[in-house]
């Protein structure tokens, strides 16, 4: 008898914290002003922010001592590991990311791995923005070089510095939208 | 009553008081009477009082029960602040207590709103254009310390700071 009493006790008291927790208005109860669907800047994009931040340091220094495959290796880990979803800000990043990711396997001759990065950071960047401007910058580079490395072969170099011209104009014609749009807001 | 110290014969050059009167004789005979017939008399209660305080008898079974029963009952257990009945009724309040807190308190949690910065593009943080190589570490520097400043405004928003 006494048992089953210590038991009732127990989770009646038990209820009783959860309904204050229940009852307490608490941090997450807050509700953001913003536009619609946006979420409010939080520690789950901070900390993906600075682990990006270290690791583009981390791929200056190994840069600085010509050690590009560290450099790689330094900032595949921000574009394999997990990221906030639907936030602009980490799809920005990553997105430049990828662009330097790109950039280092170009100057590693890995061509096509470059613009594996390029496509995947086209996918992330979809809007009009200095980010996507920079893809197809640093794809034009990528397609120059690829070119410059096919000396033996007139045709595929040629192809390659076509698709580079192609990317520059891309970058551009974005690049204009973004400085115009930006102009626009720019008091007069 | 006389008393005489309890060493030394009656009579001896040690004992100091007269011998006993007819009257104190008789008077001690009456109280030896009362003493093994149980009836009363005046000195009777004294003199079990000196008998139990030198050499006490064995208590009786039946009134020694009797006076445990009556001590426990008078006795709280410790820590049981309320009796059987009472703290049923006193867990039924708690009980009660918990599933209004749970169903009230629900119903009556309204979110607070807040202007908190939002999630949105850093686009408006690069007024120049991006370099053709490198400055990526700059640009994330930037959005970084942007941001950070911002959840810090989010959380004294959040604790009602502003």
């Amino acid at each position: 008898m006494g048992g089953q009493m210590r038991h009732l006790w127990g989770w009646a008291l038990g209820l009783l914290l959860v309904g204050c927790e229940v009852a307490k208005p608490g941090e997450n109860e807050l509700a953001c002003t913003c536009e619609a669907g946006a979420r409010p800047v939080d520690p789950a994009l901070l900390s993906f922010l600075s682990k990006a931040r270290a690791a583009h340091h981390q791929a200056d220094l190994a840069e600085a001592q010509g050690d590009r495959g560290r450099a790689v290796a330094a900032l595949e880990a921000v574009v394999r590991g997990p990221a906030p979803l639907r936030r602009q800000e980490s799809d920005e990043v990553l997105a430049d990311t990828r662009a330097r990711l790109a950039g280092l396997r170009a100057a590693q001759g890995q061509f096509d791995a470059a613009m594996q990065d390029i496509e995947r950071g086209l996918e992330l960047a979809r809007e009009v923005s200095y980010f996507r401007g920079h893809l197809f910058e640093v794809q034009a580079v990528v397609e120059e070089q690829r070119a410059a490395s096919l000396a033996a072969s007139p045709e595929a170099a040629a192809q390659a510095r076509a698709r580079a011209i192609r990317a520059a104009e891309q970058a551009i014609e974005i690049q204009d939208q973004v400085l115009r749009e930006a102009l626009k807001r720019e008091p007069k | 009553m006389t008393l005489r110290p309890p060493d030394g014969p009656e009579g001896s050059p040690d004992d100091l008081d007269p011998p006993p009167s007819a009257e104190e004789r008789l008077a001690a005979e009456a109280l030896a009477r009362s003493l093994e017939l149980g009836s009363p008399h005046p000195d009777r209660p004294l003199v079990e009082a000196l008998q139990a305080a030198y050499r006490p008898a064995p208590i009786d079974p039946a009134r020694h029960e009797e006076l445990l029963v009556q001590a426990l009952a008078e006795a709280r257990p410790p820590g049981r602040l309320l009796a059987f009945p009472q703290r049923r009724w006193a867990l039924l309040g708690a009980v009660a207590a918990a599933a209004c807190l749970l169903l009230v308190g629900r119903s009556m949690r309204r979110p607070v709103p807040v202007a908190l910065a939002a999630s949105r593009s850093t686009q408006s943080l690069f007024q120049e254009q991006f370099p053709r190589q490198g400055g990526h570490s700059q640009r994330i520097d930037r959005i970084a310390l942007a941001r950070s400043r911002e959840l810090r405004e989010n959380r004294f928003a959040g604790w009602g700071v502003r």
